[in-house]
């Protein structure tokens, strides 16, 4: 096994346009550090792949998870499917390289998500901040159940059990210390992480 | 006041298999920094954990990994026993004698920027 080495993307500056709007807009969110991320280096990542380009290692590769009994192939726990209040998304796998989340804003359709490969403890999903996709991770409650379905089948489910602004480079979110979802949206200057604790892990 | 006499059956009843304890000691971990080993700070913590009587199936203990991503059970069986993480669909056997299962996760590379 090998790593890359964990890399800095490519960053540029942007003009602090609309931040307070939003603000506005998702009033009802914990927000951590908000004078902090109004003077931070905005990061966007420049030339990177489409969000539906196959990784170099989807679904089909065999092992990320071992013991002694073996290997546990991908498919039974790479999603292929999430639903959130009902509705769908499909699951496309991106591979972050160097650290840099390929993502471009606008090629993601409406009904589509991007799982970080590999995030099998805590998953990572991405989800354009569209106003559709913005209004239903805002209304989420604790009482929502979020079903994650992976290749084989298998769903696992969740409760939402929280949600927070935090820089983007806060990746401490990312963690694969726990299992949880941190569902993530895409191309806001600033994220809201949404960590979700499993409600099960299935059969 | 007479003592109470106890008779023994004419016919007793057959003894059941005879049960040990088996214990199964197993330790989940994020190899971090990719050297093939579980180091302190890698374990996953609060994985839910299940063992079953491997030939009856029938549930004898449950669980969560704890804060080094290790789950330790000791049940009394007649056999081996299956310890099963449901989370990442992991399962295997542990004989009667017991067992370690080292369960370990390769990392990937995570993001260092949010789009």
């Amino acid at each position: 096994m090998s790593q890359s080495p964990h890399l800095r993307g490519s960053r540029t500056t942007a003009t602090d346009y609309g931040w307070r709007s939003r603000r506005t807009d998702l009033s009802g969110a914990r927000m951590c550090g908000v004078g902090d991320y109004a003077v931070l280096p905005l990061a966007l990542v420049i030339g990177c792949r489409a969000c539906h380009a196959a990784p170099t290692q989807g679904p089909s590769a065999p092992v990320l998870v071992a013991g002694s009994a073996g290997s546990i192939p991908l498919t039974l726990t790479a999603p292929s499917g999430i639903e959130i209040k009902g509705r769908q998304f499909k699951v496309i796998p991106v591979e972050v390289a160097k650290g840099a989340w390929p993502y471009q804003r606008g090629t993601l359709a409406g009904d589509k998500a991007v799982w970080v490969y590999g995030t099998l403890i805590n998953y990572v999903i991405g989800l354009e901040a569209s106003p559709d996709a913005t209004m239903l991770l805002q209304d989420l409650t604790e009482a929502d159940v979020i079903k994650l379905t992976t290749y084989s089948g298998r769903a696992v489910l969740f409760r939402y059990s929280g949600r927070q602004w935090v820089t983007v480079d806060k990746t401490d979110v990312f963690r694969q210390m726990r299992p949880g979802l941190t569902l993530v949206l895409l191309g806001e200057r600033a994220m809201i992480g949404w960590c979700l604790g499993q409600l099960s892990g299935g059969r | 006041m007479p003592p109470i006499l106890v008779r023994p059956l004419p016919t007793p009843t057959p003894p059941g298999p005879v049960q040990q304890i088996v214990t199964a000691d197993l330790r989940v971990s994020y190899d971090a920094n990719d050297n093939s080993a579980a180091d302190p700070g890698e374990g996953v913590v609060g994985l839910p954990v299940r063992v079953y009587d491997d030939v009856t199936g029938a549930l004898l203990a449950q669980g969560f990994t704890d804060d080094s991503g290790r789950a330790v059970v000791s049940v009394a069986a007649a056999g081996p026993i299956r310890v099963v993480v449901p989370y990442l669909s992991f399962e295997t056997t542990v004989p009667s004698g017991g067992a370690t299962i080292p369960v370990l996760i390769s990392p990937r590379d995570l993001p260092d920027q949010i789009p």
